[in-house]
């Protein structure tokens, strides 16, 4: 199915995945994405969104190796498929932009 | 071979159980990193909000992300699927939790107790009675019993063994262990106690446990003088020996003697039950005073084809075979390998675990019961709702799947806290029990399973049938009156009744478990002295008899009986100049934990000469005993010097005896001059008559272990040189753990071959029997607790409903001018009714109950614990009435004091 608009978790999602080189997994990006927006992300919902962004064609998965301190449970990476991705978020941020273009004097941002 | 428990916290395993199948694994991998790497370091508060955050997060993470999750919660969709359950009645069960906090709080705190409550007695024991040892085809490995005998045992002693273990052919492999504390040094000089076995080698091959360096136990080594030689666990190669890897070959001094281990046994092997040292088994019961030696644990592995059935006929030809021997007659019995831990469930023992599996059900019943009354006193609240509902169009199922979700969410969540307090509880209790080394009690799948189906079963009992109520023909009336703004739910005459019930299942509950406590709490008499447990060290020490060498049996006994007798003596000589040791005594058996019963026959009973006696327990003592315990005598004398015999076939002729043993035989407390006998059953000849000298209070390890049913027990001077195992009772002033490792000291100085058993504290836990006491004694009282809880709750709350139900009619009554005291009457009249109908039907059948059970008995101590019934039952009423007449009467006293147009209003 085609992705024609972005949830707000889900645009928060694709943008740490870019900072984070393009590609991770859950713990890493609820982490990171914690730490920059203050938002508290559980692992399990940070890889969900990425499960469904998956099924919608904007990331791409594989799966890495077991590690003891997951209790010997692999890890599954998404990286984002960039053709797909990138002008979904441009279209998010354009519209954004647009809603904000004036209002910054108003209410005191810059 | 058993692999450790999985460590991953148990809400996180549940959490991930509401996400598909496929991606449950990676998820659960991600909340155990998240958890390792940041969470689990946090303060204890913040890791538990943590962790009852997840499961919300994860179902939050599902319906909002999942695979066409939108669809699903579309309105659309819910309106169309009927009975479905959807996302929106969850959210609304939640935000009915939120509203009611009280009601939900006491909901899921009944459900807490009542659901894991009624699973737990049912999964230990099947954890401890069924699950069979971790070898291979390990159900084949059974235990073999015999049970009865003038001792009352349960063990094969070393003579039957040594008679059996040929000759069986339903059995592969027959093998035997003695398990002992044995004193061990270490190459670094440490010495400390370690649970070990005197094992025989076939016990290795019949386990088909192979190890893990070096070679187990061989029959070459149970050979008398082949080299001392010890296979040692794998717990103690790590924690005594730090995982030495050439350890195979290196010495220990265990129990002085230089031994050198020949093996390491593989991880989870501790056979019998939880050792970690094996000795080869060169035990002879010839060597034994009785001929018949220890107690011994014997198995077997059936051989291929043969069931159990098959090797319990066999057995029975054993128990010929043994009487036929001279033997005493014992009951053989072939059963699971676990019951050679915990016993065979048989007879009475099996009613008590009847009882103890049944009781929390009935005790969950309640709680449905309970939780169902406040639900349809809460949805009585929600008539109007319903009824709008209705108008709109919903069916009655969909309205009904709606109360049904929010009575499963509160038992879900009663589920998740009742299993998480159950998961700690064992968790705190897990290092303080010794338990088979199989044995695992921990919360597992099949556990939490079966508590998510009672969740289930518990939310159709309390929230369906009250929705039910709600919904069927009360609605239509409560439709036909909305108008006249009565639109709450009237309760009928099956409410009443039921009104009528929970006040007499209160009464029933709040007696009964009074009663409970009543019988099972420590009630100490001015017969029993207790003593001061602080103060004492009780160990039991063996004196090995070396190997026999000639052919003069009773020469080599009598010179092994000196030779205890010379250790007996140099441990006092030791002892005396040990700073801090105030008093010691030797006895066969520690003070309150006498277990060799005989059958015992006073002169003069009046019986007929055949008669048998009652029992009573026999147990040899110093006649310092009474004095180092501070107990003194009631009437007459305690032992002296000159009551003891110095030669062992001499019977004694003189003997003390407690308060419970005259209590039991109805004898006057002065009975010193009287005489008893030990009659040995029917068939043989009685001993010869012994006189009491002294009569002693009944005493007990320590107070909390003072039950009114006390044992009975003579007290005989030991000769000596006959006490082996012998107990040493030391009064050691203060911390009596402390002085321990001295006493193995001063035991290896005084016979480096001497076994020091165990040594504990009077009132520690050798046997788990205290543990096991005090455990019913908490359940039974937390039992009684939670019924009396959940009855007032429920009381309190349908009783003052019902009343509430009426404010509308207070209010019009009050302005129309009508007194007060008379509304008051009027109102609470109906209630007040239902209270006596309730408190005359539970009081009634508990009268019936005790008047029939003990009118025609008085003298036993069960008895006499349960006369106090009537004042039991005076107080469990009066609880019931005060809590009735509150909820009948507060409701009303606070309707006629609001305004009537407010009530008017409040109720349209």
């Amino acid at each position: 199915m085609e992705k024609t608009k972005l949830g707000e978790l889900e645009e928060q999602i694709l943008l740490t995945l870019l900072r984070l080189e393009g590609e991770s997994y859950a713990v890493p990006v609820a982490n990171e994405l914690s730490r920059i927006t203050g938002r508290d992300v559980s692992p399990a919902t940070a890889y969900m969104v990425m499960k469904r962004l998956e099924e919608n064609g904007l990331l791409v998965s594989s799966v890495g190796t077991s590690h003891p301190e997951r209790g010997g449970r692999p890890r599954r990476f998404y990286r984002v498929v960039e053709e797909a991705a990138i002008p979904l978020l441009s279209q998010s941020r354009d519209a954004m932009l647009a809603l904000w273009k004036g209002l910054e004097p108003r209410l005191g941002t810059s | 071979m058993s692999a450790g428990r999985d460590r991953t916290p148990l809400l996180l395993r549940l959490s991930v159980r509401l996400l598909p199948t496929e991606v449950r694994d990676e998820v659960l991998g991600d909340l155990v990193e998240h958890w390792s790497a940041d969470v689990s370091a946090r303060p204890w508060a913040r890791r538990m909000l943590w962790l009852t955050r997840q499961p919300l997060e994860v179902m939050t993470a599902r319906v909002r992300y999942g695979s066409g999750a939108r669809d699903r919660a579309s309105p659309r969709a819910i309106r169309h699927r009927g009975f479905g359950f959807s996302w929106l009645d969850v959210k609304l069960g939640a935000r009915m939790m939120r509203k009611h906090p009280a009601v939900s709080l006491v909901i899921v705190f009944a459900l807490a107790l009542g659901i894991p409550a009624s699973l737990a007695p049912h999964h230990a024991l099947d954890a401890l009675m069924d699950e069979p040892p971790p070898f291979d085809e390990g159900e084949r490995v059974v235990g073999l019993l015999a049970y009865g005998g003038e001792s009352n045992r349960r063990f094969f002693r070393l003579a039957d063994y040594e008679l059996i273990r040929e000759g069986l052919t339903t059995f592969g492999t027959i093998g035997g262990a003695l398990p002992l504390e044995m004193n061990v040094i270490s190459d670094d000089g440490r010495s400390a106690g370690e649970r070990g076995a005197l094992m025989t080698a076939s016990s290795f091959a019949l386990a088909r446990v192979a190890p893990m360096m070096g070679r187990t136990l061989s029959p070459r080594d149970e050979v008398v003088g082949a080299p001392d030689v010890v296979v040692i666990g794998y717990d103690f190669w790590r924690s005594r020996l730090a995982g030495t890897p050439d350890v195979v070959g290196t010495t220990l001094r265990v129990a002085g003697v230089p031994t050198t281990v020949v093996g390491v046994m593989p991880e989870d092997f501790a056979m019998p039950s939880s050792e970690q040292l094996w000795l080869p088994m060169r035990l002879r019961s010839i060597d034994y005073d009785d001929g018949l030696g220890p107690g011994l644990w014997v198995y077997g592995r059936l051989a291929d084809g043969v069931s159990l059935d098959q090797a319990q006929a066999e057995l029975s030809v054993v128990e010929t075979r043994l009487a036929a021997q001279g033997r005493e007659r014992v009951r053989t019995r072939a059963v699971p390998f676990s019951a050679l831990a915990f016993g065979e469930i048989s007879g009475r023992v099996s009613v008590f675990f009847a009882i103890l599996e049944t009781l929390p059900l009935v005790l969950l019943l309640i709680a449905c019961g309970n939780v169902g009354i406040l639900l349809l006193a809460r949805t009585a609240t929600r008539t109007g709702e319903v009824a709008v509902r209705t108008a709109l169009g919903a069916s009655r199922t969909r309205i009904v799947g709606q109360l049904f979700i929010e009575a499963l969410l509160l038992a879900l969540a009663a589920t998740a806290v009742g299993l998480l307090t159950v998961d700690l509880i064992l968790g705190l209790l897990e290092p303080r029990v010794t338990l088979p080394f199989w044995v695992d009690l921990g919360v597992d799948a099949e556990l939490v399973l079966k508590a998510l189906a009672l969740a289930v079963v518990s939310a159709v009992l309390a929230g369906v049938l009250p929705a039910l109520r709600a919904t069927g023909s009360a609605l239509h009336r409560t439709l036909q009156s909305a108008g006249s703004g009565g639109g709450m739910l009237r309760f009928g005459p099956l409410v009443s009744a039921l009104i009528v019930v929970e006040v007499a299942l209160g009464v029933g509950a709040l007696f009964a478990g009074g009663m409970a406590w009543h019988i099972v709490r420590p009630t100490p008499d001015e017969q029993t002295r207790a003593a001061d447990e602080d103060r004492y060290l009780v160990a039991s020490i063996t004196v090995p008899r070396p190997a026999a060498g000639g052919s003069d049996e009773s020469g080599d006994l009598a010179a092994h009986r000196v030779r205890i007798a010379a250790v007996q003596e140099e441990l006092t000589r030791r002892l005396a100049s040990e700073p801090g040791i105030r008093r010691w005594a030797f006895s066969d058996e520690p003070p309150g934990e006498e277990v060799d019963e005989r059958l015992v026959r006073v002169d003069g009973d009046g019986h007929p000469a055949d008669y048998p006696g009652l029992p009573a327990v026999a147990t040899f003592v110093e006649p310092s005993f009474f004095e180092v315990l501070g107990v003194a005598p009631v009437h007459g004398r305690l032992l002296g010097i000159g009551d003891v015999r110095l030669d062992p076939a001499v019977p004694p002729t003189a003997a003390i005896v407690n308060m419970k043993f005259l209590e039991r035989r109805g004898m006057a407390p002065n009975a010193v001059g009287r005489a008893f006998r030990f009659t040995n059953g029917r068939d043989e000849p009685p001993g010869p008559w012994i006189e009491i000298v002294g009569v002693v209070p009944n005493i007990e390890a320590s107070a909390d272990r003072v039950f009114f049913d006390g044992t009975p027990v003579v007290y005989l001077p030991a000769t000596p040189g006959t006490l082996n195992p012998m107990t040493l009772i030391m009064d050691v002033g203060t911390d009596p753990v402390a002085f321990t490792p001295r006493l193995r000291s001063i035991l290896a100085e005084a016979d480096p071959s001497a076994i020091l058993d165990y040594a504990h504290p009077l009132d520690d836990l050798p046997a788990d029997e205290l543990t096991a006491t005090r455990i019913a004694i908490g359940l039974i009282t937390s039992l009684s607790l939670i019924a009396i809880v959940l009855s007032t709750a429920a009381l309190y709350a349908l009783m003052s409903l019902t009343v509430a139900q009426r404010t509308r009619e207070i209010g019009i009554r009050i302005a129309l001018g009508g007194n007060a005291r008379r509304i008051v009457g009027t109102v609470a009249r109906r209630g007040l009714a239902q209270l006596v109908l309730g408190v005359a039907l539970g009081s009634g059948v508990w009268v019936a109950v005790f008047s029939a059970m003990l009118g025609g008995s008085a003298g036993g101590e069960m008895e006499r614990a349960l006369a106090a019934w009537p004042w039991m039952l005076l107080a469990a009423v009066g609880v019931v009435v005060a809590v009735g007449l509150t909820a009948c009467l507060h409701p009303t006293l606070k309707g006629i004091r609001i305004r009537p147009m407010e009530a008017l209003r409040a109720d349209g």
